[in-house]
């Protein structure tokens, strides 16, 4: 090695076969570059949530009805009639006092089968 | 992992597609940067284990202001062999006590290469070479007559003047001719007698 033309084609020598870094390191830098880019703009994809049987049947109906404002009436309406027939309101009890009368068999008559019914109990 | 066969699309478009999400520009980046850094880091630091965490450091950094870079202001390669260089310099101080016994084997897989063990010696002989000299003037002869970088950019890679780069590069070769100068045997470069 003395002169500058042999160290020059020794250089040429190395620079065509460069050192070559394994598969792993290429797959490990890879990795970290997915990892860290951004995501796709403009696409946002959600997993689909997995249902049971059960939770199928419930959203199905909740469609069919409307929704969540659908159930919202509907569970408001059963509460308040289940309110009525506990604890009927005075207001609602004094007209049909006044219909009725104090006489409890008028009562029972206006909850009795009709007249046109009254043949069938005396057959044999 | 294939080899980049989209070597016409610019670095800038690269790093435009990679900060929209394209998977194939970060898998191109990888195959356009990743084995210079490590080859970089290889000549520098003589250790392939050592050569590869410093050009993994490397990348990862790249990735991290990749979305952010913006176009034009720097070259994507000058700034990564910056990085790399500096990571080695780091990692050589660091490890100061590695002996030459520590080096590697330069490792070849082209079967050209490989084939022969007279090339292996070669590379061997020149990587041992390269190991003695000063860390800077090693620095910048990978950097010129290695990676074949033109003066100004090994300059900008280093952080000095053109002149100081000239002045690296020849002192550097000079000592690397007299390295080698009593292992022509291993260069194979008997039978050229002049």
């Amino acid at each position: 090695m003395s002169t500058d033309d042999d160290l020059t084609a020794l250089f040429d020598e190395v620079r065509r076969t460069p050192p070559e870094p394994s598969t792993d390191f290429m797959q490990r830098v890879l990795n970290d570059g997915q990892t860290m880019q951004p995501a796709p703009l403009g696409v946002m994809r959600m997993p689909p949530r997995k249902r049971g049987q059960i939770a199928t049947f419930f959203a199905g109906l909740s469609d069919a009805l409307g929704g969540w404002p659908a159930f919202a009436g509907l569970a408001t309406a059963a509460v308040t009639g289940l309110w009525i027939g506990i604890s009927p309101p005075q207001t609602l009890l004094t007209p049909f006092g006044m219909i009725l009368g104090d006489d409890s068999a008028a009562l029972s008559g206006a909850l009795e089968y009709g007249d046109g019914f009254d043949f069938t109990l005396f057959e044999g | 992992m294939p080899l980049d066969h989209n070597s016409d699309i610019s670095d800038d478009a690269l790093l435009q597609l990679y900060a929209n999400g394209d998977q194939a520009a970060a898998q191109m980046l990888t195959l356009r940067l990743a084995p210079r850094a490590y080859g970089q880091a290889y000549r520098m630091l003589g250790i392939a284990a050592e050569a590869e965490d410093v050009a993994q450091e490397a990348m990862m950094r790249f990735w991290k202001i990749a979305p952010e870079w913006r176009t034009g202001e720097a070259k994507m390669t000058t700034w990564l062999y910056r990085v790399t260089s500096n990571l080695c310099t780091d990692r050589l101080r660091k490890t100061c006590t590695t002996t030459l016994d520590a080096i590697d084997e330069p490792v070849d897989p082209s079967p050209s290469a490989a084939d022969t063990m007279q090339d292996i010696a070669r590379h061997d002989a020149l990587q041992s070479a390269l190991m003695e000299l000063p860390e800077r003037q090693r620095q910048a002869v990978v950097l010129r007559h290695l990676d074949e970088l033109p003066n100004p950019e090994i300059a900008e890679v280093m952080e000095i003047s053109v002149e100081a780069v000239e002045s690296l590069t020849s002192r550097g070769k000079r000592a690397l001719a007299q390295i080698l100068k009593g292992r022509k045997a291993a260069l194979g470069f008997e039978g050229n007698a002049r």
